[in-house]
């Protein structure tokens, strides 16, 4: 197929809620999956993608950003970051846009992951990361919902170890 | 629906929805202070929202139970802790058990290690050097012990952590004359490798005995490799040898020493003969660099050239002297600046060659090593046919501009360069930055400044960082500035003029590197003091940097090499 028909193209997309989605061929690439998907299928059949880990009002969310984002470039290969330190830094759009609650960022990432959005997945993993840093423990725990599981005895053990590093 | 709308339609739903979200998100999390929290939320889901901050004990209980997707699957927890650094990975040990694994995986700890020396950290290693060769354990615990470290060191007001350590260098120990103030010297675990005048020394840092080798001939020129992860020290020699009719034949030699930590004197030390690799014809040696972990080295060579003007060098490059694969390099040098200012270094990730040459301006070449193995072959097979060379995969001349406003540069390190600036300090692959002394003012009130320029594989960047010494403490001798300079840091001796004392007082300074694309980076704020008493620094005759220790090492007249912790 030529590139300029791949640009009108339309593909449907079905959440696992039932809502169907109608966009554009290159905002729906931007997920990998999907592209696998539509390869497969080939350009023939008119026929809507099953997405079922996805819930409409993340598709929604993701495909905002896919819109934003139809125009990026490939993300390179791996070995030209190679020598790039990581940042925390979002670029201003994209800090915007994941300005969620925590359940639709984790929402967001599970589908990114699921989708295969690299880029996404990178924004979202540096939300939570920022959200990490600073916090005590116990506020992690609260963040991700985690019950305390150490024995008092393992948790004067730990602190222990880390005292050394920790105190300034 | 037309799919044009799609977009429109899309933020116009998600209009309210947005709204929310920026009405409702993040309020507990105190770094994000932009944001007013509303007294109020009014969404339908509200409680399931706000769950983090505002939620009671009992509430939380019920989300606990009612949902599962607020926890994220174990990869990509990975990926999040990717991000972190390490006080917040020390936290997340303490999260839970789950979270220890999570914080604990070699993943995130060689992450954290490449996040650690980008931004041009010195990681402090102690006696194990080879960084990507640690135990998770030791990789952690150098990380560890390495931010701590900084983080004093990057206060206020540092302590010192350790007192100074003192080794008298024997007498065997001939490094009474340095070759030049950029003399090149190699630190490794406990063995430093310096090159003087007549001979190389190789010294045990923990009680100063020493191995010599005397650069007798001028074909016998060794050139020492420690690597302490073996203990041992590799001794690279391009002999000559008379070997058959066909007439002389050079070979580069390969020889190993294992220095067994109770020697006293290992000047005796009985060499093992690892490799002899043949060279094309009969060459004399005037350079060479190891990557030792790699058994890789190059040698570079003069090359007998058609015209007078032009120097031939030619690099023949060992990427294995196991198996003896070898690749061959040649270029012109053209100008009638030596190949003394040729140098060559391996990459630290294994992946490079750099070469660069100083004539009018730096020249830089970047040879990639898988390149280099593709037009590899054995040693010994050359035919007679040139050098068949291979061209590098970047390149690129410089002329540094020192940006001072002054007309009085100084032009005395050598007649053969008109650029004002004196030379190449050094060099690093892993935070790829070259770093260039000026000296400016008069004769005799020289001042010096350092620029640090960035590196990429086309050449450098531009300067982002300069830092003015003023005046320093000279070497004795050769008239360069007593200043020694690791990726991340440079340290000199400052001559201090001030009302209250009559003449100059020395101070032993050491200054931080920028980290890469860092901008707005104050040189005066990162100059720290280290204590050292007046005698040393009056007698002192060579200052090195040992940032794998957090060391600055000073050679007194009195051969007494005295190790001062930085951080």
């Amino acid at each position: 197929m030529s590139t300029t028909e791949d640009k009108t193209r339309k593909v449907k997309l079905v959440t696992s809620d039932n809502e169907e989605f109608e966009v554009d061929w290159e905002v729906a690439t931007r997920s990998v999956l999907i592209k696998h998907m539509l390869e497969d299928i080939g350009e023939s059949e008119e026929q809507a993608i099953p997405l079922p880990n996805v819930t409409a009002n993340v598709l929604k969310k993701v495909l905002e950003w896919c819109e934003h984002h139809r125009k990026d470039p490939e993300p390179a290969p791996e070995s030209s970051d190679d020598n790039r330190k990581r940042t925390l830094e979002i670029g201003d759009w994209d800090a915007k846009f994941i300005q969620v609650d925590q359940e639709m960022l984790f929402e967001i990432i599970l589908a990114a992951n699921y989708l295969d959005i690299k880029a996404l997945l990178d924004v979202g993993c540096k939300t939570v990361a920022n959200m990490i840093k600073g916090k005590q423990p116990e506020e992690i725990r609260k963040m991700f919902n985690i019950v305390n599981d150490f024995t008092p005895e393992e948790e004067a053990q730990i602190k222990k170890e880390n005292e050394w590093a920790e105190d300034r | 629906m037309n799919p044009q709308d799609f977009p429109m339609r899309l933020q116009k739903k998600l209009g309210h929805f947005v709204r929310r979200i920026l009405n409702s998100s993040l309020r507990d999390n105190h770094q994000d202070t932009s944001m007013e929290a509303p007294a109020t939320s009014s969404s339908s889901k509200g409680v399931r929202f706000k769950w983090f901050s505002t939620a009671t004990r009992r509430k939380r209980a019920t989300i606990e139970s009612s949902t599962e997707s607020f926890t994220l699957p174990f990869d990509i927890l990975v990926e999040v802790a990717k991000h972190l650094d390490i006080p917040d990975l020390l936290s997340l040990c303490k999260v839970s058990r789950s979270f220890i694994s999570l914080a604990n995986s070699q993943a995130v700890w060689d992450e954290a290690l490449r996040n650690y020396v980008l931004s041009c950290r010195p990681l402090v290693v102690g006696d194990s050097p080879v960084l990507f060769k640690l135990s998770l354990q030791d990789l952690r615990t150098a990380l560890l012990r390495s931010h701590r470290l900084f983080t004093n060191w990057e206060s206020k007001s540092p302590t010192q952590v350790a007192s100074p350590t003192l080794v008298t260098l024997k007498q065997s120990c001939d490094v009474g004359y340095w070759e030049s103030a950029f003399m090149p010297y190699v630190l490794s675990g406990n063995y430093m490798t310096v090159s003087c005048r007549d001979s190389v020394v190789c010294i045990r840092l923990p009680n100063g005995s020493c191995i010599t080798f005397r650069k007798s001939s001028r074909v016998a020129n060794p050139f020492l490799f420690p690597h302490s992860e073996s203990s041992s020290l590799y001794v690279v020699t391009a002999d000559r040898q008379l070997a058959n009719e066909a007439g002389p034949k050079s070979y580069i030699t390969i020889k190993r020493i294992l220095l067994p930590p109770a020697r006293h004197d290992a000047g005796d030390a009985e060499l093992e003969n690892i490799q002899e690799i043949p060279l094309p014809a009969v060459r004399r040696v005037e350079k060479a660099c190891a990557d030792t972990a790699r058994r890789r080295i190059c040698v570079l060579c003069p090359h007998p050239s058609r015209s007078p003007n032009v120097i031939m060098i030619m690099l023949i490059v060992v990427l294995d002297w196991n198996d003896k694969t070898c690749a061959l390099v040649d270029f012109e040098v053209v100008n009638r600046g030596t190949f003394v200012g040729i140098s060559t270094h391996f990459t630290d990730d294994g992946k490079g060659l750099i070469v660069t040459s100083r004539s009018q301006a730096l020249h830089w070449q970047y040879f990639d090593i898988a390149d280099l193995y593709s037009r590899a072959f054995a040693a010994g097979s050359y035919s007679n046919s040139p050098v068949n060379s291979i061209p590098p995969t970047h390149s690129g001349s410089y002329i540094f501009q020192p940006n001072i406003y002054s007309d009085n540069f100084s032009l005395m390190w050598s007649q053969l360069i008109d650029q004002p600036w004196r030379g190449c300090l050094g060099m690093t692959s892993l935070a790829s930055s070259v770093y260039v002394l000026f000296s400016y003012g008069s004769a005799n009130t020289l001042k010096y400044r350092v620029v640090q320029y960035y590196i990429t594989k086309d050449g450098p960047l531009g300067s982002h960082f300069s830092a003015d010494l003023q005046t320093c403490a000279i070497v004795p001798g050769l008239g360069f500035p007593m200043l020694a300079v690791s990726f991340s840091h440079f340290c000199w001796i400052a001559e201090v003029f001030g009302p209250e004392f009559w003449g100059a007082r020395l101070e032993l300074r050491i200054a931080r590197f920028p980290p890469p694309h860092e901008r707005q980076w104050r040189a005066q704020d990162h100059v720290r003091k280290v204590d050292v008493p007046k005698a040393v620094l009056e007698h002192a005759q060579r200052i090195f940097l040992a940032p794998s220790k957090a060391s600055i090492l000073i050679l007194t007249s009195d051969r007494k090499l005295r190790t001062f912790r930085y951080a």
